[in-house]
């Protein structure tokens, strides 16, 4: 809490008393002088008091969210209260984050708060983005209660808001889930995979060993002997979800960011893959390690999605987009190569490092893969592939050959970040370059047996779907 | 009611001790229609105006004279103070909301000074110089109360204010997706 300061009215009552002063002392008129004595004493027993009171005071602030669930472009209503043991007159506004929007109400609270009576405003706020943020520590002004001096407080906590995804895309998610079939074949041999018998096969003669429920009573009763029922049986195939939380996907264009399309096609994926009964999992990773590892099977979809709502905020940077690593970024060649080189390795946290790609999120998440799940998975990786592009590649090569079925989908920057009405020549062309260095990656990752798929702004989950149930065949 | 018989009992001092010319007491008005209107800044402009041209006009004020500085001070200061204290006070007025204690110390210590002045005209060397001079009094007055009040109104001493945060929470319960 800073000290008092005066109000426009007590800088008025100062000023008049200088200027009585001086009258005073041009009249020669003790009297004068008197009076502005007394005048001068007052506010200085005021600002004393003052000082006194708020300094024993004990103002209660209460933030509230209503809500138990904040969704992305969805009101939520925020309820502050104050209370004071003594009268006060106070007067602030709430503070709107960053990556908020005022829906309704007013931020804004002037009143008086007597003892055992609260000062409430209610108002709506809209989040912009999803992720954790937090609303500011309170400020205020309490006035004096003559109104010549006012103090500012601030409460020292944060209230932290979680803001999941859209409704818009998990109810696109669960639509989808609805409709989409997948029929997946082929050997899955982990720990957790599950076999189902769906279909009917046949219907054959009993044999010892066979299961009770199996029995067909009716073909029994028809040819009076026991018979049993085979069904198709059908495994499933367990998901692993590689996000790329690295800052290229965080980059913040146009309140979008390529993170957030990712999450939203996650989302989309996760659903759909949990109502088949495939189990799911995440991995999350960032340029150097990994962030979050959820093994499929281990725990439902509900903490899948929560986890990728609770992937990094987006971020925003200078000179993007455009792939960091193209030469031009830093004038010097020596400097250029002693960086790509070196600086992985300082940035291992401690742990060493025996090759140039186990400094890197990508080849950590696979690592992790290795040494946690068995073969066979549904991996899908969704990055830009603008950070650490070779060690994507070695790390794809690396899952292809453990039997991983492997999925690409990869936004590429360019397509969310130009803007329709500043296209240059000098844009187009650094435009073009990006892709085709992008194409000479999907290239590669093709070779290596991985499917990629190029997605832009606008693709939703089906698009990548369809990918995945061609996949599966 | 109350502020305006103080303003009244001001108006009647007026006449009394300032002049008997009811002119004098014409910055009292601006300070009725500051009551009237409810505007704090209306009152106060009255008043100001009124400290400095009506209470100006008593010039015979002096040190020399004390009986006669305690009923002017007495007559015009102290109603001054009560005054500013109703001018200022919160709309509408109550004479309850009224805060006696800062209005009876600024008073006190405006006595104080005075005695101060008074113990100093009555030292030897000093005393002549003071006596003899209303300017240099009125210089002594102006130096004390600015001396005395200088640090308590200049300062930014930080006061300590406990806010108790009192329910920082958003509850998230278990995740529910629409279905």
């Amino acid at each position: 809490m800073s000290g008092s300061r005066f109000t426009f009215l007590g800088r008025i009552i100062a000023s008049s008393v200088v200027v009585i002063f001086v009258w005073a002392y041009l009249s020669r008129n003790l009297m004068v002088a008197v009076v502005g004595s007394g005048i001068l004493l007052y506010i200085a027993y005021r600002r004393m008091e003052f000082h006194g009171m708020i300094k024993n005071v004990n103002v209660r602030s209460q933030r509230k969210v209503l809500e138990d669930i904040v969704y992305k472009d969805s009101p939520f209503t925020v309820k502050l209260s104050l209370s004071s043991g003594e009268i006060l007159d106070v007067q602030g506004a709430d503070p709107i984050p960053k990556d908020f929007k005022l829906g309704s109400g007013g931020t804004a609270f002037k009143g008086k708060l007597f003892p055992g009576r609260s000062l409430d405003t209610t108002y709506s706020l809209v989040p912009l983005e999803r992720g954790v943020f937090s609303i500011p520590p309170l400020r205020f002004k309490v006035t004096e209660g003559r109104g010549l001096f006012e103090s500012e407080i601030v409460t020292d906590q944060e209230t932290e808001i979680f803001v999941r995804a859209s409704k818009k895309d998990i109810a696109l998610a669960n639509l989808m889930s609805k409709r989409k079939q997948f029929e997946i074949t082929g050997p899955a041999n982990r720990r957790h995979t599950r076999t189902f018998k769906t279909d009917l096969k046949s219907v054959r003669d009993y044999m010892p060993g066979d299961r009770f429920r199996d029995i067909d009573w009716k073909a029994t009763s028809r040819l009076t002997k026991l018979m049993t029922r085979e069904f198709e049986t059908e495994t499933n195939l367990p998901t692993m979800l590689l996000m790329d939380t690295s800052f290229s996907m965080r980059e913040l264009v146009r309140k979008r960011t390529k993170l957030d399309h990712a999450v939203a096609l996650a989302i989309q994926i996760a659903i759909v893959m949990n109502a088949q009964n495939h189990p799911v999992g995440m991995i999350s990773f960032n340029e150097t390690g990994v962030r979050e590892h959820i093994i499929p099977g281990t725990s439902d979809v509900e903490k899948v999605l929560m986890s990728l709502f609770m992937l990094p905020n987006p971020i925003i940077t200078d000179e993007y987009p455009g792939i960091p690593s193209e030469p031009g970024r830093l004038d010097d060649e020596g400097v250029t190569g002693f960086l790509k080189n070196i600086s992985p390795f300082l940035d291992r946290r401690g742990r060493t490092a025996r090759t140039r790609d186990g400094v890197t999120g990508i080849y950590e998440a696979f690592r992790e893969m290795r040494a946690y799940e068995e073969t066979g998975l549904l991996v899908v990786i969704i990055t830009d592939m603008e950070t650490n592009a070779p060690s994507l590649l070695r790390s794809v090569k690396m899952a292809v050959s453990r039997q991983h079925r492997v999925v690409v989908v990869s936004p590429f920057s360019w397509v969310y970040h130009l803007d329709r009405n500043d296209i240059r020549p000098e844009v187009l062309e650094k435009a073009y370059a990006d892709h085709q260095i992008k194409q000479g990656l999907s290239r590669g990752l093709m070779a290596a047996g991985a499917r990629v798929i190029e997605i832009g702004p606008r693709e939703r989950g089906d698009t990548v779907l369809t990918g995945l149930r061609r996949m599966s065949r | 009611m109350i502020r305006y018989l103080v303003v009244l009992f001001l108006g009647l001092v007026s006449l009394v001790l300032i002049d008997p010319n009811p002119l004098w007491a014409a910055p009292l008005v601006i300070v009725l229609i500051g009551f009237l209107w409810e505007k704090r800044s209306v009152s106060i402009s009255g008043l100001v105006i009124f400290s400095m041209v009506s209470v100006g006009h008593v010039a015979t004020a002096s040190f020399s004279d004390l009986p006669h500085l305690l009923l002017l001070t007495a007559g015009l200061v102290i109603p001054i103070i009560v005054l500013l204290e109703i001018s200022l006070s919160t709309r509408p007025f109550r004479l309850q909301r009224m805060s006696l204690i800062p209005v009876l110390a600024s008073i006190g210590l405006v006595i104080g000074f005075c005695s101060i002045l008074f113990i100093m005209i009555r030292v030897q060397r000093i005393g002549v110089y003071l006596s003899s001079d209303v300017l240099l009094q009125v210089f002594m007055m102006m130096a004390i109360s600015i001396l005395l009040t200088g640090p308590i109104l200049l300062g930014s001493r930080p006061p300590e204010t406990q806010v108790t945060p009192d329910g920082h929470d958003v509850e998230h319960s278990t995740i529910k997706t629409n279905k």
